[in-house]
């Protein structure tokens, strides 16, 4: 049996002798480099074409809407609506996400942050960043289920709501439910479990410093 | 970054490039796939930040902050979760089977010890099996220069007892 001290020198030996095996040429480095910058200019640009894609579709169906059926005053309200709903929440979602992942990425200066400040910035800005993300979703998809179901019943049922109530509710309940299984399982992979993961840090790193989460 | 920075900083990086291997290492030991991507990123992370780097302080004690930042970082948005694991049988094998244990055996076995630890205790054990001073490790990872004393000590007794049921 070894004490730690025995291994605490096996280390250092074995580091000070393997230190001066590992010299990086310039071309390995360039290329790690541009490698890295190209694949966080895809992550970007995913999150774009999708986000864009989106967009798009909203806004070309609440156009359409309003152009084929010009006069119907119900219905341009309605295509109105969606699109007014859509407009300041996209921006303000753009201009968030934008923010986090500028930072996260391109700006997210670790060079004065102990580890201690970084994980605490960490976790302030995701949670800052779902909270506003959470308020979006409960009042914009709820709204967004509403008029989706208001547009089709009245396009596409005769009779329209006034005459189906049960199944315009179920049609919104059904429509709700998949946004919000959708938005369940995105939340829980993107922001529960990585907050819950930094609050361990946090919770391990206020273990001896009970004055953390006071500051 | 112009060219004489760009030349500089491999010079600098050169020179401490095993910080970021133990680091690696440190914190996907069991992992050869993830050790490559993430040093990769702490080397993309360290290139990024070198010309924030003033001077204040040592350069292998910036450099140990980006390094375990984005290990940390890397390891949350990892898939596998960091949680608290036992020594691998596969390491219990290799303490039970020879009775002089080579340095590399001995390294390795230390690295699982170590990998059982929370991701900070992992950051304060490497940073005093390298030798930085009660100081540096307080400036590293936030903690005050008490904490980092107090958990030391809890850190050695558990890694002790670790290594001491698999010797």
């Amino acid at each position: 049996m070894e004490t730690f001290e025995d291994l605490r020198k096996c280390w250092q030996e074995n580091t000070s002798r393997n230190d001066s095996a590992d010299t990086l040429s310039k071309e390995s480095v360039e290329k790690v480099i541009r490698s890295r910058i190209r694949r966080e200019k895809n992550t970007v640009m995913q999150y774009f074409w999708a986000s864009f894609a989106y967009q798009v579709l909203i806004y070309a169906f609440a156009s359409h809407l309003i152009i084929k059926f010009w006069g119907d005053g119900e219905l341009m309200l309605l295509a109105f609506c969606g699109t007014m709903l859509y407009i300041p929440f996209t921006i303000l979602l753009m201009k968030k996400f934008k923010a986090m992942s500028i930072r996260a990425t391109d700006n997210l200066d670790f060079s004065g942050q102990d580890i201690r400040s970084s994980v605490k910035n960490q976790y302030v800005l995701l949670a800052d960043f779902f909270r506003f993300k959470k308020m979006f979703e409960w009042l914009a998809i709820p709204l967004s289920c509403l008029i989706m179901v208001l547009i089709v019943f009245k396009l596409y049922v005769p009779g329209e709501i006034e005459e189906h109530v049960t199944g315009a509710i179920i049609s919104f309940l059904a429509l709700l439910s998949c946004f919000a299984a959708a938005i369940y399982f995105q939340n829980r992979k993107r922001f529960i479990a990585p907050l819950r993961q930094l609050k361990l840090i946090l919770e391990d790193i206020a273990q001896d410093s009970y004055d953390l989460f006071q500051e | 970054m112009n060219s004489s920075m760009h030349d500089q900083f491999l010079k600098d990086l050169n020179q401490n490039i095993g910080i970021v291997h133990r680091v690696c290492t440190t914190f996907f030991f069991n992992d050869w796939g993830e050790r490559e991507d993430v040093l990769q990123e702490i080397m993309y992370q360290l290139w990024k930040s070198y010309p924030h780097f003033n001077g204040a302080s040592k350069f292998s004690t910036w450099m140990y902050k980006v390094s375990l930042n984005t290990a940390i970082t890397h390891v949350r948005k990892s898939k596998r979760a960091p949680e608290k694991e036992k020594l691998t049988d596969k390491y219990n094998q290799i303490a039970e089977s020879n009775e002089q244990l080579h340095t590399e055996e001995k390294m390795k076995l230390l690295y699982a010890g170590i990998h059982t630890l929370s991701a900070i205790d992992k950051s304060i054990i490497l940073l005093y099996l390298e030798e930085n001073s009660y100081d540096e490790i307080a400036s590293i990872t936030g903690l005050t220069k008490t904490n980092v004393s107090v958990r030391l000590v809890r850190i050695k007794k558990s890694l002790e007892e670790k290594l001491k049921s698999n010797f």
